[in-house]
């Protein structure tokens, strides 16, 4: 099992940079866009030397994994990368805690309503979950701004206190957590009418033994086999919150950059989400592979993991 | 045909497309009728409140709100629509081929679809957008790829729950091609799902296609579009939210009704099986 | 092994479902017993009712489920009248049970190892970590599973057919139990397997002297290791009697019809196997008369008014049948 993630966490630089190389010949190809800014220092006044496209592919893939050096930013003219780690940690903060939020609120939601599975509970989260998950982000950040901060007063909109941040995080985590009550909630109604529940109560385990060690378990393989889309909806929102809420983070970093046309810090800000989205893919794996014990004999460094097939 | 009427006997279905429907006619027909039009600036009227002249108020710029929506609508509908269906064909197809072929088309379909799905659609929409030109509508292509995946991942299932099906088994060994068993069987069987998926589809371009136009990326000012509309509004949200509310709260109606009309045809088609199996 | 005493008395029975169709009315009157150390066969096709009147003696219906009437008194209690607390310390460790397909019974995630000692430890906590696994481990060696400790580290879609339904059998003896109830636990197997799984029920039967509630659509099963028969149609039973008494005195139609749908050995295929015409009565609708007048050869008026009384014959003989109100056998 430690050779398949080994060998799971070695692809993420090739994946990586497979994204990179489509983004540069996209570029070159399509707008012409002049590659070579993209490797030059701030204090070349010339611009870069005379490089092939894949030359260029090259060293800016050196750069970016073994120095970590994003290049320059095409509109100050200054180095990339500090301000760049600054946005994506904003981000990262963000994004991480509303994942966990999104679990945790999730994961009970879904279960809840598996178990009162045709009562008014039930259609209460299901609708919910149907609509939240389907609502535009900024619709419900508009939502909760109004109702905490400017009716209840609870909360400033300029986000002036740490603690304002919740409506930020709020809004993130009832998208993601509507998705995997979703998910939740079909995986354990499907799990709870399979015959070995019936044979576990036959045996007089108890109802919390039947529903949260052996049903849960079960019902958290779909749960987190989404974990992946989570996060991908959960960047996704974070580019409209941020803007929302004005915060310097990666989303308003690829915003200014699309409208400027900052062609370099594009180029980073799609090289630093594909490496998210990347890790993240291994972090669904592994949980894939910690509730299916039956996974961890048979996976080895060559194998491949399975993740999908008819439900 | 049969499947429309029940959808129509449903109250809460019927009136959900009726909302639907009133909005739509009100976008396409309202621009001829106003007296005003999304780019004219009249500085004379800037922040007007509601009022009998101009329902919805004015911007900053003094334009009307309620023509603007209307303008707005003609673009987010309009791209809502048209990727929802696109990518309700192509997914349709993957999940047949898929489904159908196995093997390795089948792997290499569903690698694809994986790979897209865990790229964030947003920014696939915003790269597009971006490499093949900005203001023109570039962007409707990431939309519709996004929303492949789910798609075909609904229609292989099916395929193969019916592949596996003995009535399946029969036919072929009736002698039965491929094509007159995914004419006769799997179309057949994967057009309800797919009527359903298609309603959620479209309720999702919508989101993307809003989104979008909230964070700059659009067909272009001075066109207006809903997410764009929303975005102006909120710098007044203290003193005028109604500029940033009438957006948000049309686009949460669409989609609401986009969900109860999901809702309905699979009631209705869950009811006609029902009565199939008496 | 004499008949020593009544274990579960169930009296009247009657349990329904509601469903969209309307209610599904699937056990009308059901009454029977097993006595200690014996095995009671409860026969019938599918939709008798057979295994919904197991499933509601353990309160195992499934959500629209009702039990309507009835009691099932075992060791001195109403089950039926239980709470679901009470009842899961009666699940497993007093009565357990067996189900129909051994390869979905069983937990997939959980390893077998870990699947018997849960059992064990719901039941009796203060039982060791360690001494339930050895219990376990003894458990399924008592199954006749020869390598124990291999099968305790496997999880269950690496395990036979065969494989998981001695595991389920051993999880169900695991708290000693006084009565196993065996909800067709060979249908699902290879006709070799169920004559293994058969011979370890018996082997159970004999030497820790189990009391077995076997339900089967098999007359062949039933004697080869029933003591004791009740025969089920349509939410009804229809006849009980002593397995013997099956095959040399069966008095219902219905019993008769059964047996004569079984090929003999000694037949010599002169006469065509007897299939029962008519099909199984709609459990939504039922007849107003006795449920199966409308297949029964001998039907005569009242079959058709009335629901028949059951009639004892003596030496724990009872069948419900008009025909012998008029005195004579059902062979007229």
């Amino acid at each position: 099992m430690l050779g398949y993630f080994c060998k799971r966490i070695l692809l993420i630089i090739p994946t990586v940079m497979a994204v990179i190389l489509l983004v540069f010949v996209l570029m070159a190809s399509l707008m012409g866009t002049d590659t070579s800014r993209m490797i030059r220092y701030e204090d070349d006044v010339y611009g870069a030397p005379r490089l092939s496209l894949l030359q260029q592919y090259g060293k800016y893939c050196y750069r970016v994994f073994v120095r970590g050096d994003f290049g320059v930013n095409d509109s100050y003219n200054s180095p990339l990368d500090e301000d760049l780690m600054k946005r994506t940690a904003v981000t990262l903060k963000m994004t991480g805690i509303s994942v966990l939020a999104t679990y945790f609120a999730g994961l009970p939601l879904g279960v809840f309503a598996a178990c009162r599975r045709g009562r008014w509970q039930d259609s209460l989260i299901t609708s919910l979950t149907t609509f939240f998950s389907a609502l535009p982000s900024f619709c419900l950040a508009l939502g909760l701004v109004l109702f905490f901060a400017l009716r209840l007063g609870w909360v400033h909109v300029t986000l002036q206190d740490p603690a304002d941040h919740i409506i930020p995080i709020a809004t993130l985590a009832v998208i993601g957590a509507a998705n995997v009550a979703k998910v939740t909630r079909a995986g354990m109604a499907e799990v709870l009418d399979k015959p070995f529940i019936l044979s576990l109560r036959s045996l007089g385990l108890s109802r919390g033994s039947v529903i949260f060690r052996h049903a849960l378990k079960s019902a958290l393989i779909p749960a987190f086999s989404v974990f992946n889309t989570v996060c991908a909806n959960l960047i996704c929102g974070s580019i409209v919150v941020e803007r929302f809420f004005n915060l310097r983070g990666l989303g308003t970093c690829i915003i200014g950059a699309v409208g400027s046309r900052a062609t370099t810090t594009l180029m980073g800000c799609v090289t630093i989400v594909a490496l998210i989205m990347s890790v993240c893919s291994v972090i669904t794996d592994l949980l894939f592979v910690l509730v299916n014990p039956s996974l961890r004999k048979t996976l080895s460094f060559g194998s491949r993991l399975r993740r999908r097939g008819g439900r | 045909m049969r499947q429309i009427g029940a959808i129509l006997r449903n109250p809460v279905s019927a009136a959900a497309l009726a909302v639907l429907l009133a909005i739509i006619l009100f976008c396409v027909i309202y621009p001829f009728v106003s007296p005003y039009t999304y780019w004219e600036v009249n500085p004379g009227d800037r922040h007007q409140m509601p009022s009998a002249e101009h329902p919805f108020g004015t911007d900053y710029l003094g334009r009307d709100l309620l023509v603007r929506m209307a303008w707005g609508g003609r673009v987010t509908l309009s791209v809502a629509f048209l990727t929802g269906l696109i990518a309700a064909a192509a997914g349709t197809l993957a999940g047949i081929v898929s489904g159908f072929a196995g093997g390795f088309a089948d792997s290499v379909i569903m690698r694809v679809m994986d790979a897209i799905s865990s790229v964030p659609s947003l920014l696939l929409a915003i790269v597009f957008d971006y490499l093949l030109g900005m203001g023109h509508g570039n962007f409707l292509f990431g939309i519709a790829i996004a929303g492949i995946p789910p798609f075909a991942r609904i229609v292989r299932a099916a395929v193969l729950e019916i592949g596996t099906s003995s009535y399946v088994a029969a036919s072929r060994a009736l002698g039965a091609g491929p094509v007159h068993i995914i004419k006769e069987h799997v179309i057949h069987n994967v057009m309800p799902l797919a009527a359903v998926q298609a309603t959620t589809s479209v309720a999702d371009a919508l989101t993307t296609c809003t989104v979008l136009g909230y964070i700059g990326v659009s067909i272009g000012a001075p066109r207006p579009e809903w997410g764009l509309l929303f975005d102006l509004g909120r710098k007044q949200l203290r003193s005028m939210p109604h500029l940033s509310l009438i957006p948000a709260l049309t686009i949460t109606v669409c989609i609401v009704c986009l969900y109860l009309l999901g809702n309905g045809i699979r009631d209705s088609l869950s009811a006609e099986g029902d009565r199939h199996e008496r | 092994m004499s008949g020593s005493g009544i274990l579960l008395d169930v009296k009247g029975l009657r349990v329904s479902f509601s469903t969209p169709r309307g209610k599904v009315r699937a056990v009308s009157d059901a009454s029977f017993s097993v006595r200690r150390g014996e095995v009671t066969g409860i026969v019938g096709e599918s939709g008798s009712g057979k295994s919904v009147s197991a499933y509601a003696v353990l309160g195992l219906l499934a959500g629209n489920g009702r039990v309507e009437a009835g009691s099932a008194v075992f060791c001195g209690r109403d089950l039926l009248a239980l709470g679901e607390k009470e009842l899961r310390s009666v699940r497993g460790n007093e009565i357990s049970m067996v189900f129909q397909d051994p390869m979905t019974a069983l937990d997939p995630l959980f390893t077998v190892g870990s699947f018997l000692t849960e059992v064990l430890r719901s039941h009796s906590p203060q039982t060791g970590r360690k001494e339930a696994w050895k219990k376990s481990v003894e458990m399924l060696s008592v199954m006749g599973i020869r390598d124990p400790e291999d099968v305790m580290r496997r999880c269950p879609d690496s395990l036979s057919g065969g494989m998981c339904q001695r595991v389920m059998i051993a999880a169900a003896l695991l708290c000693d139990p006084q009565l196993l109830i065996a909800d067709e636990p060979t249908t699902a197997l290879d006709v070799t397997i169920q004559e293994e799984i058969l011979s370890l029920i018996q082997k159970l039967k004999e030497e820790r002297g189990m009391s077995v509630l076997f339900i089967t659509h098999d007359l062949g099963v039933v004697a080869r290791l029933c003591d004791r028969v009740s025969v089920m149609y349509g939410g009804f039973v229809m006849e009980s009697c002593s397995v013997d008494q099956v095959y040399s005195g069966a008095v219902h139609p219905y019993t008769k019809a059964l047996l004569s749908a079984i090929p003999r050995l000694d037949d010599r295929g002169e006469e065509p196997l007897a299939a029962l015409e008519g099909e199984p009565i709609d459990p939504v609708h039922l007849p107003e008369g006795c449920v199966f007048a409308p297949r029964c050869r001998y039907c005569f008026e009242d079959c058709l008014k009335t629901r028949p009384e059951t009639f004892d014959l003596g030496d724990g003989h009872s069948a419900a049948c008009h025909l012998l109100k008029k005195g004579g056998k059902a062979d007229v």
